[in-house]
């Protein structure tokens, strides 16, 4: 289990954090929690040793988001 | 996501779509300035200095874009649930405007209930007339943050978007996929913890209201008018363009600043500034008359007569009547003097003041500073 942050723009209320988050761990087998705060514009992500970081950056991608790592 | 699309649900759409063309097409024409000016007439209004009809153009023109972002993308995916449910079952059309109705509905009621409580919340804050300075304070600050931080300004705005508890998100993303049957009544019930940004800013107005039917009145009248949008964007499943979606944010920020400074107005009013005097710009002041017992009848827009002229120095015995209004002017207000009193319909006041022993002027006012008058001692 790691955590990892990510950098997160195109969010332009809290509402979008809600959804990056519930995305995140719906989405991809392996994320056991994601906390995204919309004022600092960043997700932090608990995940898995298997899971990849480039598919958490898609995913934020498919949402509708911009996403790089810390 | 393909959605089913049936005959009374296009009926329907087509309705919302006209109210929602004739309302623009009226407001474009200025048709309603001249309504606006029929509403303080009325007992709810602009009951509290708070003007609904703008509230009610701000959901329209702007909020429900503005929320759409999450609660548009939550109704979709019970819609969908819905749709694989009839696939599933092999039950034909229907269509999804039951659906989309059942969720505004109960959105409707639960922000009106939440406005209510949240009326009830300020009214703790309406004891003295500092207690309601600051609340009001904070409301327009809250206000402007809420704007500033739509148009980008600074990331330190960021930090007035109130961000829900996540146990609380997480209820209502699972509403969104349930496939109870009660589902969608409950998802527009719970989307009143996750209010967008202009939500909140409304949400704050409520509470600095200080009225629990003001405050219900205020987020009736904005999810009212968000929504056509909501209708018509769930029901056709579609997703503004960034372009069109910034743009309309942008509206909706100038909105909540106008609605921000508007207040100022009043609250700088009630703190003893006065800009303009709304109810006694049409009086010729006679200087000549000077009273020792004032009677002051207070009316649905206001207090007559609003300008009254004492001597310096003396003391004199003000008689306040209401003569039947239910309007915030029933909160007859005198700052310098720290006094104020809600003179309930049919009964009157008196009061004894001492003048000040120069020339001024004294202002009076409702609790909102939204209706005024001007004692001259002279």
């Amino acid at each position: 289990m790691k955590k990892i942050v990510l950098k997160i723009s195109g969010m332009h209320c809290t509402s979008c954090a809600m959804n990056i988050d519930c995305e995140l761990e719906d989405n991809i087998s392996g994320v056991k929690n994601s906390n995204t705060n919309y004022a600092k514009q960043q997700c932090e992500v608990e995940i898995e040793d298997s899971v990849l970081v480039k598919d958490l950056i898609n995913q934020i991608k498919e949402t509708g988001y911009e996403a790089e790592l810390v | 996501m393909k959605i089913k699309i049936n005959e009374t649900a296009l009926v329907i759409g087509a309705f919302f779509i006209s109210v929602f063309v004739i309302i623009y097409l009226l407001l474009m024409s200025g048709v309603f300035s001249s309504f606006s000016n029929i509403l303080p007439s009325t007992e709810i209004g602009e009951g509290q200095g708070i003007n609904f009809m703008a509230i009610f153009l701000t959901g329209l023109l702007t909020g429900g874009l503005t929320c759409l972002a999450v609660q548009g993308g939550l109704l979709a995916a019970t819609i969908a649930t819905r749709e694989e449910e009839k696939l599933k079952e092999k039950v034909k059309g229907g269509g999804n405007a039951g659906i989309i109705i059942a969720f505004i509905s109960s959105k409707l009621f639960a922000y009106t209930i939440f406005g209510f409580l949240l009326g009830l919340f300020g009214s703790l804050f309406q004891m003295s007339i500092t207690t309601q300075i600051i609340m009001q304070m904070a409301v327009i600050i809250f206000m402007l943050g809420t704007a500033l931080n739509i148009l980008n300004v600074h990331p330190i705005f960021r930090y007035f978007a109130i961000q829900p508890p996540k146990a609380l998100t997480r209820l209502v993303r699972k509403q969104s996929k349930s496939k109870n049957f009660f589902a969608p009544v409950l998802l527009g019930a719970f989307t009143v913890f996750i209010p967008c940004g202009t939500t909140q800013a409304m949400m704050a107005l409520a509470i600095g209201s200080g009225s629990p039917l003001v405050g219900a009145g205020v987020l009736f009248a904005f999810v009212l008018g968000t929504s056509p949008v909501f209708f018509l964007l769930g029901y056709f499943a579609t997703k503004l363009g960034d372009t069109l979606q910034k743009r309309f944010m942008k509206i909706a920020a100038a909105a909540l600043i106008i609605l921000a400074l508007f207040n100022l107005n009043n609250t700088l009013a009630l703190m003893g500034f006065s800009f303009n005097s709304d109810s006694s710009k049409n009086e010729v002041l006679d200087l000549t008359e000077v009273i020792e017992d004032v009677d002051i009848a207070i009316v649905d827009n206001g207090y007559l007569p609003s300008i009254v002229n004492v001597k310096a120095g003396s003391d004199v015995t003000f008689r306040i009547r209401n003569d039947g209004s239910y309007t915030c002017a029933s909160a007859f207000t005198i700052p310098s003097y720290n006094f104020q009193k809600i003179i309930a319909v049919g009964t009157t006041e008196t009061i004894t003041l001492k003048m000040p022993n120069k020339k001024t002027q004294i202002p009076f006012m409702c609790s909102m500073g939204m209706y005024r008058g001007t004692i001259n001692v002279i």
